[in-house]
């Protein structure tokens, strides 16, 4: 049998304190949600002034890079570049801010953010992810 | 308009369902997310003093998400489930043991299960603030019903 890594409580805590430093930090109120490798939430939360879409968004958005082991960035591209049939893809939301957490080469979970411009979204998705020192 | 939005859907509730006292709390203000930390914090705390494996879940009194956590080891099914409990707190204004107790009377209490959000399962409680408004709701799942109960009290008592 396979070993694979899996994220705990301690790195979700990890990843949200470091991401919502980085939204405090350019003052973005965003929901930041961690699932699983099977697209479970491991943590979520809501900063005052984001919204309950923020917290669906962001689920959806970490669901698509969890369960397709690619950001949602990718997904957004390939449908900016014509392939507009992708749109059809099942638990694909092609909307930047969606990032997989790769651990010893294996996809552990991922880490999705709704608030402000899906770039900035995605900047403070990376500086959560950051933070856990995955190299 | 709050006060009306609220008063239509406690009618709502009192013809869809006469459970429990009649007399049930009024909304406050929604909890913000240092409150729902707080919470958090406060059902983890008992949780790990009683090695009690559990996710828990914050909702705001629209029945919207605010916090969630899972320790680790619990099962995958408590996610969705405390998230239910929580839920049917936040927006029924009452915790699901008293659905529970509704439906284990047996009889015409089982048309509880057909209410829609609402869960009969112990674990999920209103978050009441200092002036006995209702803040919001917090579910928990992982052990025994009875044990999701106590760390969810655990958790609404740290705002009271």
């Amino acid at each position: 049998m396979k070993n694979r890594p899996a994220l705990t409580l301690d790195d979700c805590r990890k990843l949200t304190a470091a991401a919502e430093a980085e939204a405090r930090k350019n003052k973005w109120e965003v929901a930041i949600v961690i699932l699983d490798d099977g697209g479970h939430v491991l943590h979520a939360m809501r900063m005052d002034g984001a919204t309950p879409a923020n917290i669906a968004i962001a689920t959806e958005k970490a669901r698509t890079a969890a369960l397709t082991r690619r950001s949602s960035k990718m997904w957004e591209e390939r449908v900016a570049g014509g392939r507009v049939s992708m749109l059809k893809m099942p638990g694909v939301l092609p909307v930047e801010g969606g990032l997989p957490i790769v651990a010893e080469g294996t996809c552990v979970g991922a880490v999705g953010v709704s608030g402000v411009a899906s770039h900035e979204d995605a900047q403070i998705g990376q500086a959560g992810i950051d933070s856990l020192g995955l190299g | 308009m709050n006060r009306i939005a609220v008063t239509a859907f406690g009618l709502m509730l009192m013809g869809a369902a006469t459970v429990a006292s009649a007399q049930v709390p009024s909304y406050g203000p929604s909890l913000n997310l240092e409150q729902a930390k707080r919470a958090l914090a406060a059902g983890e705390a008992e949780a790990r003093k009683n090695n009690w494996p559990v996710a828990i879940a914050v909702f705001d009194t629209a029945g919207q998400l605010v916090a969630f956590q899972k320790m680790d080891d619990t099962q995958t099914a408590s996610v969705d489930i405390a998230m239910d409990k929580g839920r049917s707190a936040a927006i029924f204004r009452r915790p699901t043991k008293a659905f529970e107790d509704v439906v284990g009377g047996g009889g015409s209490g089982a048309r509880i299960i057909a209410l829609r959000g609402a869960s009969p399962i112990e674990g999920g409680v209103p978050i009441f603030n200092n002036a006995g408004k209702i803040i919001g709701g917090i579910g928990v799942s992982g052990v025994t019903s009875q044990q999701d109960g106590v760390v969810a009290k655990a958790g609404a008592d740290a705002l009271k």
